[in-house]
C-alpha cells in the first residue's frame, strides 16, 4: 500500500513530547464542596434514621434488635465517617490538563492512575449533567473511545462553561486519519 | 433485481431449525408444567400424542409463515429485508454499512448447495441481517459484491490491491491429525456443552438408572462397608481416569466438529476462514479491522511445541452477546512456530517478534502476590504447629508450595517489548501467551502506581484497544512513562486510523 503521507523517520525518544511536562489544572472548588456536602448528607441520613429506631421512644421495639442496630449505627459512622474523608482527599487528588492533541486526568489517593485520550481515538463525546450538577453549574465531560464503555474517559467537575469550551475544542481537533 | 423477492422454500428448513432450538431452549420453563401433568399424561397417552403432534404442527405452522413473510430486494448497493410475522421489520443495509460478512452453511442446507448469508454492521447488534437459504453461487458473488463496495468507500485513493482480488490464496490447511492434536491440547468440550447444554439435566436424572440397567449400581460399589480403603481409592482411580479420557475423547470429537476442513485464505486485504463438520462457517476479516495477535499455549502445547493463533477485531456494539465473542476471532488451531511465523508477517510484515527479546517485570511483582496470598496462611501454620495438627500443617504447606510456584511461573512469564511500531507482551503461568499489537490502534492509555511502587520507582501501564485492555504491570517508572509517551506521539503524528 501506498501512502504519501506516511513516513517512517527513527525517532529518537528524548524528543518526543512527555506526559510529565506538562503542568495540571485543579477542578472546580463547587465539585470537592458539593461532593463533601453530599456524603455528610447522606452519611447524617441514614445515621439519623438508625439512631430514630434505636432511641425513640414512641413504640416499644423488640429487645433483640437494639444490639444489632447500635452496631448498625457504629458501622454506619464508621463507613461514613471514612468515606467524608477520603472521598474528600480523593476528589481533591483529581487533576487534568489538555494539550493539543490529546487530555489527560490523575486521579488516586494510593493508587495514583494517569488516563489519557488521543482525540483521534473519540467515538463520541457527551455532556453529563446531574440535577445537582445543574444547580452548582457543574459538567462532567465524557470521551467515548472504541475502547468499549469499561474505558470511557470521564472528567468531573468542570465548570459548564469549561465543559462546553473542552466539548468544542475536541470536536474541532479530532482530526480526520487516514486509511490503512 | 429490483422486485421484492421471496427465498428458497429450503428455508423452511432453517426456520424449523430455528424454532426448534427455540422451543428447547425453553424447555426448563415447562420442567414444572410436565411434572404436574406427568400422572395424567402416563394415564391418557392419547393426550400426548396430541400434545406433541399439536407442538410440531405449531411449529410447521410458524415456520412456515416466517418463511411467507420473509422477503428481500436488492437495489442500488442496498439490501432490503422485510421480516416477521406479527412484529414486522423492514432492515435497510447500505453495503457500504455491512463491516463483516459471514457464510453459514447449515449441515441441512448442504445437501442442496444453499447456504445463509449473514451481515454484520458496525454498532448496534440489533441491526444483524440473515440472509437465509441462497443458493451459494448467488450468495458468494453477493458477498465480493458487498466487499467491494466496502474496500472502495474505505480506500479511495489506493488501487493496487483491487487488482489481484479474485485470486484467493489459500495460507493454511488442518489436518485431521493437527485437529485430534488441538482436542487433546485444549479442551473442545464446550461445543458439546454449548450443544447439548438444554438435555443436561434430563440426562444427569438418568445416568444412575442406565447404570444400574447395566449391573453397575453405584451406592453399593462405593459402600466403605463391603470394601476396603485401597479397593475404593482403585475404583476412584479408575473413574477419574475413565472420566479425563472420556472427557479428552469429546474434546477430540468437539475439535473436529468445530475446525473439520480448516482452511484459512486471503483475498485481497480480506482474510477469511472456512470451517465446520456440521456447519460449515466462513468468517471474513478485513486486515484493517484486526486489532491483536495472540499466539496461545497451554501447557500440553509447550511440551509438543504447538500453538493456537488468534486474531482479534474490535468488539461489535456494547451489547455482549454469548457467541458474539467467538464469532468476531478467528483461530488458527494447533500450528508448529513456522506456520505462525509465516502467518504473523503475512499480516504485519514490519514486526520484529522474533528478533526481539523481552524484558521481565520487577521482582517486586513476586513480593507483592507472594505476600498477598501467603501471609494469613502463614498464620494459620502458627497456629496449627501451636496446636499440633500436623497433620492438616502438612497440607496447607503443600498448598502454600503450589500456589508460590504458580505466582512464580507468572511472574517467569510476564515479559514486554517494544519497537517502533508494535508491542509485544508475554504472559501466562503453566502455559505461555505472546500479545502483539501496532502501537497506532493503542485507544487510550493508562499509567497507575500505588504509593509503594513509586517508593521503587515501578509503574504499571494499561492500553487500551478495540478489542480489549492489555496491562503489563510491575515496569520500571520511566519506561513506563516511556511507552506511554511513544505510544501517543505514533497516533498522534501518523494520524493512521485504528481500522
Amino acid at each position: 500500500m501506498t501512502d504519501s503521507h506516511f513516513s517512517n523517520a527513527p525517532i529518537d525518544l528524548a524528543t518526543i513530547p512527555t506526559l510529565e511536562q506538562s503542568t495540571d489544572t485543579a477542578l472546580m472548588p463547587a465539585f470537592y464542596k458539593t461532593n463533601l456536602l453530599i456524603r455528610i448528607a447522606v452519611t447524617t441520613i441514614i445515621l439519623s434514621l438508625l439512631a430514630i429506631t434505636k432511641f425513640e421512644l414512641f413504640f416499644a421495639i423488640d429487645d433483640a434488635l437494639h444490639m444489632p442496630l447500635l452496631i448498625a449505627l457504629s458501622a454506619v459512622a464508621t463507613i461514613g465517617l471514612f468515606s467524608i474523608v477520603f472521598g474528600y482527599f480523593s476528589d481533591r487528588a483529581i487533576s487534568y490538563h489538555v494539550r493539543e492533541l490529546d487530555i489527560t486526568m490523575r486521579s488516586g489517593v494510593f493508587f495514583k492512575k494517569v488516563v489519557t485520550q488521543p482525540y483521534l481515538r473519540l467515538q463520541h463525546i457527551e455532556l453529563k449533567r446531574g440535577p445537582i450538577e445543574r444547580k452548582v453549574d457543574l459538567a462532567t465531560v465524557q470521551v467515548f473511545s472504541a475502547g468499549g464503555s469499561l474505558h470511557t474517559f470521564a472528567l468531573p467537575g468542570l465548570s459548564l462553561a469549561q465543559a462546553n469550551a473542552l466539548r468544542q475544542y475536541i470536536l474541532d481537533h479530532k482530526d480526520v486519519t487516514y486509511h490503512e | 433485481m429490483n422486485n421484492w423477492q421471496r427465498v428458497s422454500p429450503i428455508a423452511l428448513l432453517y426456520f424449523i431449525a430455528n424454532n426448534i432450538t427455540l422451543l428447547v431452549n425453553n424447555m426448563i420453563y415447562m420442567v414444572p408444567l410436565i411434572f404436574t401433568s406427568y400422572k395424567t399424561i402416563s394415564e391418557e397417552p392419547l393426550w400426548l400424542v396430541l400434545g406433541i403432534s399439536g407442538i410440531l404442527g405449531l411449529i410447521a405452522l410458524s415456520a412456515f409463515l416466517q418463511y411467507y413473510f420473509f422477503k428481500f430486494r436488492l437495489s442500488e448497493q442496498t439490501i432490503e429485508i422485510k421480516s416477521g410475522v406479527f412484529k414486522k421489520v423492514h432492515l435497510n443495509l447500505p453495503f457500504a454499512r455491512i463491516q463483516n460478512v459471514k457464510i453459514i452453511s447449515p449441515f441441512y442446507f448442504r445437501p442442496f448447495d444453499y447456504t445463509t448469508l449473514e451481515l454484520d454492521t458496525a454498532g448496534s447488534a440489533k441491526s444483524e441481517a440473515n440472509l437465509v437459504a441462497l443458493k451459494v453461487g448467488f450468495a458468494n458473488q453477493l458477498k465480493q459484491e458487498i466487499l467491494n463496495v466496502a474496500r472502495t468507500t474505505e480506500q479511495t485513493q489506493s488501487t493496487d490491491n483491487i487488482v489481484n482480488d479474485n485470486d484467493e490464496i489459500v495460507l493454511n490447511r488442518r489436518s485431521l491429525k493437527d485437529l485430534v492434536i488441538h482436542g487433546i491440547t485444549n479442551n473442545r468440550v464446550w461445543i458439546f456443552l454449548v450443544l447439548f447444554a438444554p438435555f443436561f439435566d434430563t440426562a444427569a436424572n438418568n445416568v444412575d438408572g442406565v447404570l444400574i440397567g447395566l449391573g453397575i449400581n453405584f451406592s453399593e460399589t462405593f459402600s466403605p462397608e463391603t470394601h476396603a480403603w485401597w479397593q475404593l481409592g482403585l475404583y476412584a482411580a479408575a473413574l477419574l481416569a475413565i472420566s479425563y479420557c472420556l472427557v479428552m475423547l469429546l474434546s477430540v470429537l468437539g475439535s473436529i466438529v468445530a475446525f473439520y476442513g480448516f482452511t484459512l485464505s486471503k483475498q485481497g486485504t480480506n482474510y477469511i476462514r472456512r470451517s465446520g463438520l456440521l456447519t460449515r462457517h466462513e468468517v471474513v476479516m478485513k486486515l484493517p479491522r484486526l486489532q491483536l495477535i495472540v499466539s496461545q499455549q497451554d501447557w500440553l502445547d509447550v511440551v509438543i511445541n504447538r500453538l493456537n493463533l488468534r486474531f482479534e477485531q474490535a468488539k461489535q456494539g456494547q451489547k455482549k452477546q454469548p457467541g458474539q465473542e467467538v464469532r468476531n476471532k478467528i483461530m488458527v488451531p494447533s500450528i508448529n512456530q513456522q506456520e505462525f511465523q509465516g502467518l504473523l508477517n503475512d499480516v504485519w510484515p514490519n514486526n520484529q517478534f522474533l528478533s526481539l527479546s523481552f524484558s521481565s517485570i520487577s521482582k517486586r511483582f513476586l513480593v507483592k502476590y507472594l505476600s498477598l496470598f501467603l501471609t494469613v496462611p502463614t498464620a494459620l501454620l502458627a497456629v496449627m504447629a501451636y496446636k499440633q495438627q500436623w497433620g492438616t500443617f502438612a497440607m496447607l504447606c503443600g498448598a502454600m508450595v503450589i500456589v508460590s510456584g504458580l505466582i512464580v511461573m507468572r511472574w517467569v512469564r510476564w515479559g514486554y517489548a517494544i519497537d517502533d511500531n508494535f508491542i509485544y507482551i508475554r504472559k501466562g503461568v503453566l502455559g505461555v501467551n505472546y500479545y502483539l499489537f501496532p502501537l497506532h490502534k493503542i485507544q487510550q492509555t493508562t499509567f497507575h502506581q500505588s504509593v509503594l511502587m513509586a517508593r521503587r520507582q515501578l509503574a504499571s501501564v494499561s492500553l487500551v484497544l478495540a478489542s480489549g485492555s492489555q496491562r503489563i504491570p510491575f515496569l520500571p517508572q520511566h519506561i513506563a512513562r516511556q511507552i506511554i509517551d511513544k505510544s501517543l506521539y505514533v497516533i498522534e503524528s501518523t494520524k493512521r486510523n485504528w481500522m
